[in-house]
């Protein structure tokens, strides 16, 4: 091929790109408009982690208590998530963006323990799952699927533990000092011994 | 099968360890971990061969079999783990390599070294171009993640070096190096390309690949939004010397028609230098990719300066759409433009349109099916010199497959 005729298919690919990105970034303005607004879908399950309490070391229903009606609410919603660890962990909150590295793989290790992360969440498909995955990930559950099923196969990282029960997913993290989870709100009505919630700034 | 003596070491490492912590479960921090990925394809076209070159009528098949297994040690920050792929084009013999074999250390988020046989990061699809169930289309795109250049970017023996490093709030650059070998031997295609042309030229001509001259290196950066908008650019060389072969007809040599080579010297060298640049979004259940390829290609004949001998311009935009958890879709359009001194003529340009469906059964096994129309010769498969590739106007082909992963 010429080097003008590459140049100017250069020229031409350069325009569309940049006409795409004028797109996605309208797209994108849109989204935080949206946002603002408290319309954007996800958006709101998010909102109300963020008000989940510290439930540390406890497992009574006694210090379930100290949570205040909204947050309770919040918890209970049948949408809402919630973040579990292992009791002996430290940690008392976590952010979105490590939330997001850790279930991308990026981060696969405590920075003040060392230890690894074990990463565990409730089907993709429960609607804790889908939840979590919208809000957090900003992914349908097919998209990280196929992140996850990449990553397998070019031998980069295992992926997160996905479990089905609720109760069996809280027992191993209160078997496992590294564990992380993402649960369904509502069965933290019967969180066991030896896990903790943690908030979600 | 066929390996060469870095895989043989790779091979028996990776069983020593892998038979070692069966042996000592309490020294891997996890179990064994296997995976599983097969399909079958079949093609039809009413004109040229697409993909497999020894059709009939323009019908072919493939089919590809992979099998991985890994482990985890040191806290988990050691990985040792390997792939291995069978693939069959058509009549094309059976061939059985390793995909992938390593051992990798995670010191931490930002720093990730890996030595062994690696699939090198190439575009956003090459680590998982051989795995179906990571795509709608049945294969990657065929402008970036051509067949005819797997062995040229597929993998490399080497020493790599990986990062992610967040960027405020706003994403996530991930970084990637590499320096070592292409993981081009004598039985790889373009090696008995050339052979094969030399043959016919003179008998008994051979060239082995010169091990001292072959490199391979080069990066990527990608950075990622904490909206799953990725951009990438990627930068990368391979050099290649091939020397005649020991057994090449003292007679020629004595003949005059072939210089004795002097120390350091290669009947043919080859420079590859190949840019990628990507985007993608990921919104909901759409996915908007487009990637552009540009490879630059030069050569050297017994030393000689090196002077431009293929150049390859290409691109495409591709739209996936998810329907619901069993359906979804994609439609794309593709261009490639080509200028080689051998294959094909200057200016030689082809489009490429397709879409399809695919259907997951469940999240083992997968239907697809899909439509291609092409415009020029570029497709067409096999290596040879096409006589007729101007004439080449316009062709279809509809492509099935089943595949599953586990």
């Amino acid at each position: 091929m010429s080097l003008a005729k590459k140049s100017t298919m250069k020229i031409q690919l350069f325009t569309i790109l940049s006409l795409t990105l004028c797109s996605l970034c309208t797209l994108y303005a849109n989204e935080l408009t949206s946002t603002k607004d408290g319309n954007k879908p996800g958006t709101k399950s998010s909102n109300q982690n963020l008000d989940v309490s510290l439930i540390a070391n406890k497992t009574k229903n006694s210090e379930m208590i100290a949570l205040n009606s909204s947050e309770a609410k919040a918890n209970i919603d049948s949408e809402s998530f919630s973040i579990v660890v292992n009791s002996n962990n430290k940690i008392d909150s976590i952010n979105k963006k490590q939330l997001r590295l850790i279930f991308l793989g990026r981060i696969r290790h405590w920075s003040e323990s060392n230890k690894k992360l074990n990463v565990y969440y409730l089907e993709a498909t429960s609607s804790a799952g889908k939840s979590f995955l919208k809000s957090i990930m900003r992914m349908t559950p097919d998209k990280f699927y196929l992140y996850w099923t990449k990553k397998v196969f070019s031998g980069s990282s295992a992926p997160p533990t996905e479990i089905k029960s609720s109760s069996k997913l809280l027992q191993h993290i209160a078997d496992n000092e590294g564990g992380i989870a993402i649960v369904q709100s509502s069965s933290l009505k019967n969180l066991p011994e030896g896990c903790k919630v943690i908030k979600l700034e | 099968m066929k390996f060469t003596k870095l895989n043989t070491i790779y091979t028996s490492l990776i069983c020593i360890l892998v038979i070692f912590s069966t042996l000592n479960p309490s020294y891997s921090s996890d179990t064994l971990d296997f995976h599983v990925f097969g399909s079958q394809t079949a093609i039809y076209s009413n004109d040229n061969d697409y993909l497999v070159d020894d059709s009939q009528d323009g019908a072919g098949s493939f089919q590809e079999l992979g099998l991985n297994v890994s482990n985890e040690y040191h806290n988990s920050r050691l990985f040792i783990g390997m792939q291995v792929l069978a693939r069959r084009f058509g009549a094309e013999t059976k061939k059985i390599d390793i995909d992938w074999a390593k051992i990798r250390y995670n010191f931490n988020p930002y720093i990730t070294l890996s030595l062994g046989l690696n699939k090198n990061k190439f575009g956003f699809s090459n680590e998982s171009r051989d795995i179906d169930s990571t795509r709608i289309s049945i294969l990657a795109p065929q402008e970036i993640y051509q067949e005819r250049l797997r062995e040229m970017v597929f993998a490399s023996q080497s020493l790599n070096l990986d990062g992610n490093v967040p960027i405020s709030n706003y994403g996530t650059l991930s970084y990637h190096a590499t320096i070592g070998y292409p993981n081009i031997t004598n039985s790889s295609v373009i090696s008995k390309n050339f052979n094969e042309k030399f043959n016919s030229i003179v008998p008994g001509f051979a060239m082995d690949i010169d091990y001292s001259g072959k490199v391979s290196g080069g990066g990527l950066l990608q950075f990622t939004t904490n909206n799953n908008l990725s951009f990438l650019f990627q930068k990368r060389n391979n050099r290649l010397n091939y020397n005649i072969r020991d057994n090449l007809n003292p007679t020629l040599v004595g003949s005059g028609m072939f210089p004795p080579l002097q120390g350091g010297d290669s009947i043919l060298s080859i420079k590859s230098d190949i840019e990628v640049y990507g985007i993608k979004y990921e919104y909901e259940d759409w996915t908007f990719t487009s990637e552009y390829l540009d490879i630059d290609s030069e050569q050297s004949v017994f030393g000689a300066a090196y002077t431009p001998s293929d150049s390859t311009s290409a691109y495409y935009f591709n739209i996936d759409y998810d329907w619901n958890y069993h359906f979804s879709s994609y439609l794309k359009y593709g261009h490639v433009g080509h200028n080689g001194t051998t294959k094909f003529p200057d200016d030689t340009e082809s489009t490429h349109t397709s879409f399809g469906v695919r259907y997951d059964i469940n999240q083992n096994f997968t239907l697809k099916s899909e439509y291609h129309l092409f415009k020029g010769g570029y497709f067409v498969a096999g290596d040879g010199t096409f006589q007729n590739i101007e004439s080449i106007n316009s062709w279809d082909a509809v492509v099935f497959r089943l595949a599953f992963v586990y």
